[in-house]
């Protein structure tokens, strides 16, 4: 190896020189021959600027003033001017008409089971002159979604007289003398102090149930109030929080 | 490109094309300037005194500023900036830039390619330069350091047959085995017939890994790196020239060498031996460029080896043996130093092609291979070479070490003198500077054949001695020397030249304080 690289070394040096001497324009001091031509030994291209900058000199007079020019051709449109400020706010209009009432809201949950007793009010047994001498009468109520209202009615220990010929029952609701404390207040039959006359014509006697009992559904019953004239309803139109707690109630031969 | 970019670039060419008009009328130079390359304007006057600021600006660029030196005593400042090869060729104006900011056209520049002017000079490329320089500082560092005694012995379990097994038997006996064993036997008698030095231990060392996996193989690998320097010669030739030659061939070749060091010294003659067949060593230059080869290709290992063998040392006491930890470091580090060493055999290839049509930019993918390859090269060893051979014989081979009387010879240096001067004339263009250059460069190599038998200082033969610091601080050094340099007002030329002059002094002194530590350790601590 040592060998071999010597003599590429020699062979190498051998070559050198018979390029050199091949070559009849090789001066003995051309060193780019020797070192091979390059453009490293070219002229180089890069340049490079020397700047030996003055001082800046004086300014020079003023020159002659010259002609007046042309004139100049007509500008172009202006653009369009910003919009004016806004104006000053109408009187308001007159309130709108109410709105329709609201689709009723949806049923509540059901509630859990109560005790078994019915909600009376106004239950007693009175003596009556005509054709009974004793009723009893139980008043019933019903959640309608939004408040407790009266349901239905019970006549019991009514004498049968009082099913014979066409009789008429009525009961007779008093209404709470404070408007602030009504529960019924959106279209309602009544005001405070009010006092409200529901109807029932009582069916023959053979068709009571046991007991002598007359059970009045809310919507047998034609309500109507006797201090203002607010039109027909039933018993279930009345809430129960707006009653004073007093009910009267007549038979009379129509 | 918007509307915007379109208006922009009009109004570039308008003006670029109004400067032409009034560059004519008010004679405005107009300069040449290549890419890749730092360029320089240098100012005087008032330009100086008044803190001008330079760019230049055009073809829809960002402005490049100019990075200005201090004021020489002539109370000029020149003006530097490195042009990038990616800026677009064609025309642009150099601005200077008062401290008012008015603006003053005072050249207009052409730029031209690469491509065009195929020339690439490595002392205007101040980035290359350094790089350059700062590995051989480097490796200067590690000569230096060497000779400490904590390095001085190296060994290692070799299985290689040294000896001819036939030597005192007639021919006629043994000739049939003669010619079956003839590969091998020429490999061992190439490397036997090289003096005791540490370049002849380290070509069997590195050949131990491979004569291990296969005797055969050990045998062969030579003539496939000797045939396969001579194709990489070829495929050079046919691409044009070693500056056209794909990268490839050089990472082959260097890959070679990482797996047998004999082997990649085998394709560096073939290469040679092609190159001079082929009629293409004509010049000293050519010469220079086998030696720049040489370096790509069998520096990388033998870089790594020598930190695989000596950095351990630092990472353990003296006379124990180096740890796992200490190994792995030598091998991670021996990897990063191989690699650097490929980029410097590249860089100075470039730096004397003769003609270079492209660039040959030693890319990062190309380190990482041969840093990886080392990294694996270096396992391979810890794990095989490091350890016993198995066997029924393995107590039969020995353990081949050398004890370093001295790092280099003569020669070498000498070799290391001649190089530096071939390179940096080349670099230079100065007979002068080159001489002065290469004597501060060779002169650490020098230094290392020279010891001091009646030294007799403690505290230097007390200091602790580590290969990896002492080299990078010098490093280190070098690189301060440049920063400082760079902002000297200088053109590039004379600041590289200063910069290769004043970069071979931390080795030197380096040299000479090593020098007076060895000389200072073996006369006070003779028996440890």
């Amino acid at each position: 190896m040592k060998k071999f690289l010597s003599i590429l070394i020699v062979i190498s040096l051998i070559q050198v020189g018979i390029s050199y001497a091949a070559d009849p324009a090789t001066d003995l001091e051309d060193r780019d021959y020797i070192f091979g031509t390059s453009k490293n030994s070219d002229v180089n291209l890069n340049q490079v600027l020397f700047l030996l900058a003055g001082k800046d000199g004086t300014p020079g007079v003023d020159g002659i003033a010259g002609r007046d020019g042309i004139d100049g051709i007509n500008g172009i449109d202006g653009k369009d001017g910003k919009d004016g400020k806004d104006g000053k706010d109408g009187t308001p209009g007159s309130p709108g008409s109410p709105g329709s009432p609201g689709s009723p809201g949806k049923d509540g949950k059901d509630g859990t089971e109560g005790v078994t007793e019915d909600l009376r009010y106004g239950a007693a047994a009175v003596t009556a002159e005509g054709c009974t001498r004793t009723a009893t009468v139980s008043l019933r109520a019903q959640f309608n979604g939004e408040d407790f209202v009266f349901n239905k009615v019970s006549f019991s220990d009514v004498d049968e007289a009082c099913g014979t010929g066409t009789k008429v029952l009525a009961l007779y609701v008093k209404i709470i003398a404070t408007s602030a404390n009504l529960h019924n207040t959106t279209g309602s039959k009544y005001i405070a102090s009010d006092v409200l006359k529901c109807t029932y014509t009582i069916p023959l006697a053979n068709t009571w149930s046991t007991g002598r009992t007359i059970l009045i559904e809310n919507n047998n019953f034609t309500c109507e109030n006797i201090n203002a004239n607010r039109g027909a309803f039933t018993l279930n139109d009345i809430y129960t929080a707006d009653f004073t707690n007093k009910i009267g109630f007549e038979i009379y031969e129509r | 490109m918007s509307n915007k970019s379109r208006v922009a670039s009009l109004l570039v060419l308008i003006t670029t094309g109004f400067f032409w008009v009034s560059a004519a009328n008010a004679e405005v130079p107009v300069l040449k300037w290549e890419r890749g390359l730092v360029q320089e304007v240098v100012l005087g006057g008032v330009a100086a005194t008044n803190n001008w600021r330079l760019e230049l600006q055009g073809n829809d660029i960002e402005a490049l500023k100019f990075t200005e030196s201090s004021k020489s005593k002539e109370n000029v400042i020149v003006f530097s900036v490195m042009v990038p090869e990616s800026l677009p060729i064609g025309s642009y104006i150099l601005s200077a830039i008062k401290p008012g900011g008015e603006i003053k056209v005072i050249a207009g520049v052409n730029l031209l390619g690469v491509e065009e002017t195929k020339s690439y000079r490595v002392t205007q490329v101040p980035r290359d330069l350094l790089a350059i320089i700062g590995i051989l500082v480097f490796l200067t560092g590690v000569a230096s350091t060497l000779r400490a005694r904590k390095y001085s012995e190296l060994q290692f379990i070799c299985t290689q047959r040294l000896h001819d097994p036939f030597e005192n038997r007639s021919l006629r006996e043994v000739l049939g085995q003669k010619i079956k064993s003839a590969p091998y036997t020429m490999r061992i008698k190439a490397i036997t017939g090289f003096n005791t030095s540490v370049f002849k231990f380290f070509i069997l060392r590195e050949g131990e890994l491979i004569h291990r996996i296969s005797p055969l193989l050990y045998s062969l690998i030579p003539i496939i790196g000797f045939i396969g320097g001579a194709v990489a010669s070829n495929e050079s030739q046919k691409a044009g020239g070693i500056a056209l030659a794909t990268l490839l061939v050089f990472i082959a070749m260097a890959l070679i060498g990482i797996v047998d060091a004999f082997s990649g010294a085998m394709a560096i003659l073939g290469f040679w031996f092609a190159e001079l067949a082929a009629g293409n060593i004509t010049s000293f230059r050519d010469i220079l460029l086998m030696f720049a080869v040489a370096i790509s290709w069998l520096g990388p290992i033998l870089a790594a080896t020598l930190f695989q063998n000596v950095l351990p040392r630092d990472f353990s006491r003296l006379g124990n043996p180096p740890s796992a930890i200490g190994k792995l470091i030598g091998v991670l580090s021996g990897s990063v130093f191989g690699a650097s060493i490929f980029y410097l055999g590249q860089k100075l290839v470039n730096s004397i092609l003769i003609e270079i049509n492209v660039q040959r930019e030693i890319s990062a993918l190309a380190l990482g291979i041969i840093a990886g390859s080392l990294v694996i090269r270096g396992l391979l060893d810890m794990s095989v070479v490091d350890k016993a051979p198995n066997g029924k014989n393995s107590d039969k081979y020995p353990a081949e070490s050398l004890s370093i009387a001295r790092v280099n010879s003569p020669q070498t240096a000498t070799v290391v003198f001649a190089t530096v001067f071939g390179f940096t004339y080349l670099w230079t263009q100065s007979s002068q500077n080159s001489l002065m250059i290469a004597a501060l460069f060779s002169a650490p190599f020098f230094l290392l054949l020279i010891r001091f038998n009646k030294f007799r200082i403690k505290f230097l033969a007390r200091i602790p001695r580590n290969i990896l610091i002492e080299s990078s601080l010098i490093t280190a050094v070098a690189f301060v020397i440049f920063e400082q340099i760079s902002t000297l007002p200088l053109l590039s030329d004379d600041r590289a030249t200063r910069f290769l002059v004043l970069a071979g002094c931390p080795g030197i002194i380096h040299a000479i304080i090593s020098n007076a530590c060895d000389s200072a350790s073996r006369v006070e601590l003779p028996q440890s």
